[in-house]
């Protein structure tokens, strides 16, 4: 339960050596910069290095405009080891090596080259494309197209597109002209909505036929004018042309492929390459330019002094460090530290969010809480075993890190628990050692149950109810805690004194009353009563008039409800128990009836078991883990965790695809 | 003449209560699952054609609101065994039927309401992952909320459930 101790490191480099110090900060990932205090510093003195950071920038986006085209090609290793961040680890000079960027500019200008003859390809394929769909209705047009669109010196020919209902109506006008226009229309292309009708007719008699059709609704059919022979032979060129076409389009596609697989990898070190080269150029440009030297601030974790001081040693003779203490008014990121078995919830508390640097973690409280109750809520120990030995085996065979990790270690600690919970209520599969005679001789594991939700849920309510007025307790006494420690007795007797005298006397009230609790009800009532003054007589203590004081510290009194709901919140622990044991009980009981069925029953019984079961499990770990989380949320942080805390994010070898050795 | 239909009514009334009961509780509490996620489902398909990447984390956030369907269901299984409409036969009277068909009703009533908001609260979080994918986790206690108090509903079912008395 604590925060790393932060201390200010200030560095000062000479030039000469920047980049090497830099790298090393990197290299051991512990020292966030601070940024600001640029006053002195002269733009001339940055030129040099925005210029690099313009450059990697440039590059960066080529290679992003690399993988987004390679991406559908190349073949990825993917999958698990990549979602869990195991990475393939390569050493620095490995990859100051393979990240090449005369190749990766070579490698680009091909892949651009390839881009761009796979982008014509494509829109000439859809010209021709277009172009054979709308010679297609012509096809039986027994004319050249020259006719349409060039004409002769002395007749011209139209095509047009004419409602079925009309062309009767387009041929009678047409025909009226006599032997200046002769009408065709194209058998066989007539569907219901429009006819295709051909008209030549002489030049002289131009203005005579577009006044004869005009008013009707047809529309002209414009001819492109490279179209000259009969429709059937323009279709076929272009078929040729489109066949050709096809393969080139086929021919691009496997060049590159071929060159996919290559390019990929290329990209993945370059990016990983010259993106941590990025981040430290930008770390270096927050610093403190002169003409010959560099000044930069860090955070640091006070442990770490001694590797940060050995690590930098060897320019020791170009370098100053002066370290000092965070003063009142600094406001330094926060980075939690706890005992191994708290660490893995670590995740869980930041995504609410962290404490402020002079706060409490209240990481390790969470954790037992959290670890329990997910056992609870999921509830059933071959589901628990389950589950925690896929995780098990996913971190033993796999290289996993950070955030994945400790999230797999809440899963693995929550799910052992689940396990024991499960043992301890008799819930294998729900209950299949009942359901099942074949499983009986597993009968003995139940001398271990204590407890019978499904039948005797009140007492698991009860068991629940309890977990919960522990956390709420606990949690009115780390906001105790916190007033004290800042100097504010008065407030944690008052406010946090006051109640849990009042919820503590009420509960043993209640206690006392069934007999539960071998003690007069009388001492609780009175106790109760001193709490309940206690509240009345200091909550309204902001308040200005007497009768102010009086009535808010009454009203304050009300509260007690919210006291309530919390804690009937935590009944969810036995309902969500149940519903996994139910669940898992109704599986069984499917299966069983299935099983019933000659010849193919078993079999359905068995299918039914292993995917009703496996459903079971998906729904219960969301279920269990988010309810969990949520109890720790909005019950147990709303009594006294102010989350303003910032993260500890320090400069450091940040990688997608590989991961650099020896960190 | 008279008392044998009655009796024979009560014999059949008692089961039928249940079934009514059951059907609501399955019902309801499933149509509400369907419409919350259906809710969620738009939600979904409408950032997944920005970034197809977030199909994981947005299927978790509108997979949340099925869980009601899942409680309706479970409570429906366990009325109907209850009265041996599935499983070993026992004798209902109308009353006992009456009563565990009214103990459907809390999952049936909360479990229709709470999916179709929780539904609504997902869609929201999805389209809150879409932005911010590190806050994932307040993403997912937002809709959870709601479900609070489909969980209580189930609870007081099943609570129900256990207190009649058969036989």
């Amino acid at each position: 339960m604590a925060i790393e101790a932060m201390r200010k490191i200030r560095v000062a480099a000479h030039k000469s050596v920047a980049d090497d110090v830099w790298n090393r900060i990197q290299r051991i990932g512990c020292c966030q910069v601070i940024p600001g205090g640029r006053e002195h510093t002269e733009e001339r003195d940055l030129e040099s290095l925005r210029t690099r950071a313009r450059g990697l920038d440039d590059l960066m986006s080529e290679v992003r405009f690399v993988m987004r085209f390679l991406e559908p090609y190349a073949a990825k290793k993917g999958g698990l080891a990549e979602a869990l961040g195991d990475l393939p680890e390569v050493s620095a000079s490995a990859l100051d090596a393979m990240a090449s960027r005369e190749k990766f500019l070579k490698t680009a200008v091909a892949v651009r080259a390839l881009e761009k003859r796979a982008s014509d390809a494509k829109t000439s394929l859809s010209r021709v494309t277009g172009l054979i769909a709308s010679l297609a209705p012509l096809s039986s047009l027994p004319y050249s197209l020259d006719f349409y669109n060039r004409g002769t010196e002395a007749v011209q020919g139209n095509l047009f597109s004419v409602p079925a209902a009309l062309v009767d109506e387009f041929k009678s006008r047409v025909s009226s002209l006599g032997k200046d226009a002769e009408i065709y229309v194209l058998s066989g292309e007539m569907n219901d909505a429009a006819g295709v009708v051909s008209v030549i007719y002489a030049r002289h008699a131009a203005e005579k036929f577009s006044i004869a059709v005009s008013g009707i609704q047809a529309s002209r059919i414009e001819i492109p004018s490279q179209m000259t022979a009969l429709p059937r032979d323009e279709i076929s060129r272009l078929e040729k042309e489109l066949s050709g076409l096809k393969a080139e389009e086929a021919a691009i596609t496997s060049e590159i492929k071929n060159i996919a697989d290559d390019a990929w990898k290329l990209c993945e070190v370059c990016s990983d390459k010259w993106s941590v080269e990025r981040a430290k150029l930008e770390a270096i440009l927050d610093g403190e330019h002169t003409e010959q030297i560099i000044v930069e601030s860090f955070w640091i974790p006070e442990k770490k002094l001694v590797d940060f001081k050995s690590a930098v040693s060897p320019w020791k003779a170009l370098t100053d460090i002066a370290v000092s203490e965070p003063t009142e008014g600094d406001e330094p990121p926060v980075l939690l530290k706890n005992k191994k078995f708290f660490a893995p919830v670590e995740p869980l508390v930041s995504m609410f969010g962290l404490p402020c640097y002079r706060g409490l973690d209240p990481t390790s409280i969470v954790a037992p809480f959290f670890y329990i109750f997910f056992g609870i809520c999921f509830g059933d120990a071959a589901y628990g075993a389950i589950v925690a030995s896929a995780l098990i085996f996913l971190l033993l065979r796999n290289r996993v890190a950070g955030t994945i990790r400790k999230f797999m270690l809440v899963l693995i600690i929550s799910n052992i628990c689940a396990v024991i919970f499960g043992a301890l209520t008799f819930s294998w599969f729900g209950d299949s050692i009942t359901s099942f005679s074949f499983l009986r001789f597993l009968a003995p594991l139940e001398r271990i149950k204590i407890l019978d939700p499904m039948n005797d849920p009140m007492t698991m309510l009860f068991v629940s109810l309890a977990f919960g007025f522990v956390q709420i307790f606990i949690g009115l006494a780390i906001a105790m805690y916190d007033n004290i420690r800042n100097g504010n007795v008065f407030a944690a007797f008052a406010d946090q004194g006051g109640w849990m005298i009042f919820l503590c006397s009420l509960v043993l009230l209640g206690l006392a009353t069934t007999g539960a609790v071998p003690v007069s009800a009388e001492v609780f009532r009175m106790t109760a009563a001193v709490g309940a003054l206690i509240l009345v007589a200091t909550q309204g203590r902001d308040k200005k008039n007497i009768l102010g004081k009086l009535f808010s510290g009454v009203l304050s009194l009300y509260n007690v409800t919210g006291y309530l709901g919390d804690l009937l919140s935590y009944s969810r622990l036995l309902a969500l128990g149940l519903s996994s044991a139910a669940i898992g009980t109704v599986i069984n009981l499917l299966a069983n009836l299935v099983s019933g069925v000659p010849y193919v029953g078993i079999l359905f019984g068995i299918l039914i078991f292993v995917l009703g079961h496996a459903f079971g499990i998906a729904v219960n770990v969301l279920g269990a883990f988010v309810h969990s989380l949520r109890l720790q949320y909005v019950e147990f942080f709303g009594k006294f965790y102010s989350a303003s805390g910032e993260e500890f994010a320090p400069l450091a070898v940040k990688t997608q695809y590989v991961r650099l050795a020896g960190e | 003449m008279e008392s044998i239909i009655i009796s024979t009514m009560a014999e059949q009334l008692g089961p039928a209560f249940v079934v009514l009961g059951a059907a609501l509780a399955a019902g309801f509490a499933g149509s509400g699952s369907a419409w919350g996620i259906g809710v969620a489902n738009e939600a979904a398909a409408g950032i997944m054609t920005e970034d197809p990447k977030k199909f994981v984390s947005a299927l978790i956030l509108l997979a949340l609101p099925g869980t009601q369907g899942i409680y309706g269901f479970l409570v429906a299984i366990f009325a109907l065994l209850k009265a041996g409409i599935i499983g070993s036969p026992v004798a209902v009277t109308v009353w006992q039927g009456f009563a565990i068909g009214a103990a459907c009703l809390p999952i049936a009533i909360s479990g229709f309401y709470s999916a179709i908001w929780q539904g609504r609260s997902s869609a929201a979080s999805i389209l809150l992952v879409s932005k911010r994918p590190e806050e994932m986790g307040k993403a997912i206690i937002l809709p959870a909320m709601c479900e609070t108090y489909a969980v209580l509903g189930l609870l007081v079912s099943l609570l129900m459930l256990n207190g009649i008395k058969i036989g």
